[in-house]
């Protein structure tokens, strides 16, 4: 292509810039059929991911030999488990909360790790055909993975809790207070800010759990975090909580969506 | 008509390779990012308005796969193509290595700019230690990947797609032949 002089050049550049920022508002705004279009191109991707999978996925060998010195390390941990159990009933008393029933639960595999270096999502191998809907929680054994962002027929998208984007309400199972934990970046803990009072006795090691509070995307008691680090907030009656969530968010290859909604829950009595 | 084709295919047989292969090849968690290097080489090859042109479309692309804000990419890449020609035909001049170097600053400048913007949108944990390893990442590749790619670009253009060394610098005089106007050889007599 012959290149123009630098005046044209830079009125290309001013056009297209403008149509990118008007792009970008519209996006922000949330008008326009975005997510249609994006969903549209998920699904025509999605074999071309899976495709990728098949070919440089993971290797399960080297997993298989992982977990094999894992369940040595949890059989001698299941004396401590058992006590953990009995004490989180304990709480569940102590707070009115039972976890929520007839919750059905979707298990999938994880066939794409993120696609872009700014993304924390993964995409599994059931959709809308399963029964999954935009903004229903996913977990794994360990606890809290994530909410579903975009669906297609076949394959979903979930944006993992440490995307900035998403909020969860986590409740302080020792004290029963209510916060909102948001992500902080791939490898980073997720953050409660300025929701415990200075006075609250939050400590190192203190376990957290969703809150299901009424209207939320979350059912109560899933597990979320431990809290790894307690600090003083910017005002100085506040403190904050740092949270190591419990679900291993960079070894994902099976997870399980759990089927719940916020208006199901309401019909079916699993407030907050 | 060749050219618009012929870049397309570039562009999706990119976007293919981006989505399927390149999640499963990271480097401490970062990935290359091969619609920002043929947005590069477009600008490199093609000189600005096109680095603009390719850049925007790539971008364009790209957002509509990725979770993040869309026409951000679209933005970075727009850029990034049309800054990159610029430099290479004002300041660097016309030498073989010089899109390395170029290809790698513009790919780690890219990085920063997109997670900046990102932060002003909302995206507070775009800027971290991370995207330190990110831009590191993306520069790298885009210098490793970027001669290949110009010469793709240049196929869109028009040129035959084939390997082309960097000539060494010839000598006053010398002759060579398909290259320039050509001259009579002085054999000392006059006709």
């Amino acid at each position: 292509m012959a290149s123009r002089g630098p005046g044209q050049s830079r009125f290309t550049l001013a056009v297209l810039l403008v149509i990118s920022i008007t792009v970008l508002a519209v996006d922000l705004l949330g008008i326009g059929p975005v997510g249609i279009v994006r969903d549209g191109v998920s699904g025509v991707l999605s074999p071309v991911r899976a495709a990728g999978d098949a070919v440089f996925g993971h290797d399960d060998s080297a997993q298989v030999e992982r977990l094999r010195s894992r369940i040595a390390e949890l059989e001698g941990a299941e004396a401590a488990a058992a006590n953990a159990e009995a004490e989180l009933r304990r709480l569940q008393d102590q707070l009115g909360l039972t976890p929520p029933e007839g919750v059905e639960v979707v298990a999938a595999n994880v066939i794409s790790e993120a696609v872009s270096n700014f993304d924390r999502t993964i995409e599994i191998d059931k959709g809308a055909d399963a029964g999954i809907q935009i903004d229903m929680p996913v977990q794994t054994a360990a606890g809290l993975v994530g909410v579903v962002d975009s669906v297609t027929f076949t394959s979903a998208r979930i944006r993992l809790i440490t995307d900035g984007t998403v909020n969860v309400g986590v409740r302080h199972s020792a004290s029963g207070d209510v916060a909102i934990a948001h992500g902080q970046g791939e490898g980073q803990p997720l953050l409660i800010e300025n929701a415990f009072e200075a006075g609250t006795p939050v400590t190192e090691g203190d376990v957290f759990v969703t809150a299901g509070l009424d209207g939320s995307h979350y059912p109560p008691e899933v597990p979320v975090g431990r809290a790894v680090q307690v600090r003083g907030a910017a005002n100085p009656l506040e403190q904050e909580v740092f949270l190591d969530p419990y679900a291993d968010l960079d070894r994902l290859t099976q997870v399980g969506v759990l089927l719940f909604t916020p208006a199901a829950a309401t019909a079916g009595g699993a407030d907050g | 008509m060749t050219t618009t084709v012929r870049t397309a295919v570039v562009l999706l047989t990119a976007l293919l390779l981006q989505v399927a292969v390149l999640p499963w090849l990271t480097i401490s968690g970062a990935q290359a990012d091969l619609l920002l290097v043929v947005s590069l080489a477009a600008g490199l090859s093609g000189g600005p308005e096109r680095g603009a042109r390719v850049g925007f479309v790539a971008g364009m692309l790209w957002d509509l796969v990725v979770v993040g804000p869309l026409g951000l990419s679209a933005l970075t890449y727009c850029l990034a193509g049309y800054f990159v020609g610029s430099a290479q035909r004002s300041v660097v001049g016309p030498t073989w290595w010089a899109p390395i170097p170029s290809a790698a600053l513009a790919g780690a400048a890219s990085v920063f700019f997109y997670a900046a913007v990102g932060v002003v949108l909302g995206h507070h944990e775009w800027l971290d230690g991370q995207t330190v390893v990110i831009a590191g990442v993306v520069a790298l590749t885009a210098a490793l990947l970027v001669l290949p790619a110009i010469r793709i670009l240049a196929w869109t253009e028009g040129e035959p797609l084939g390997l082309r060394f960097p000539s060494r610098p010839r000598r006053r005089g010398s002759f060579s032949p398909g290259r320039g106007r050509r001259r009579p050889l002085n054999t000392g007599f006059r006709r």
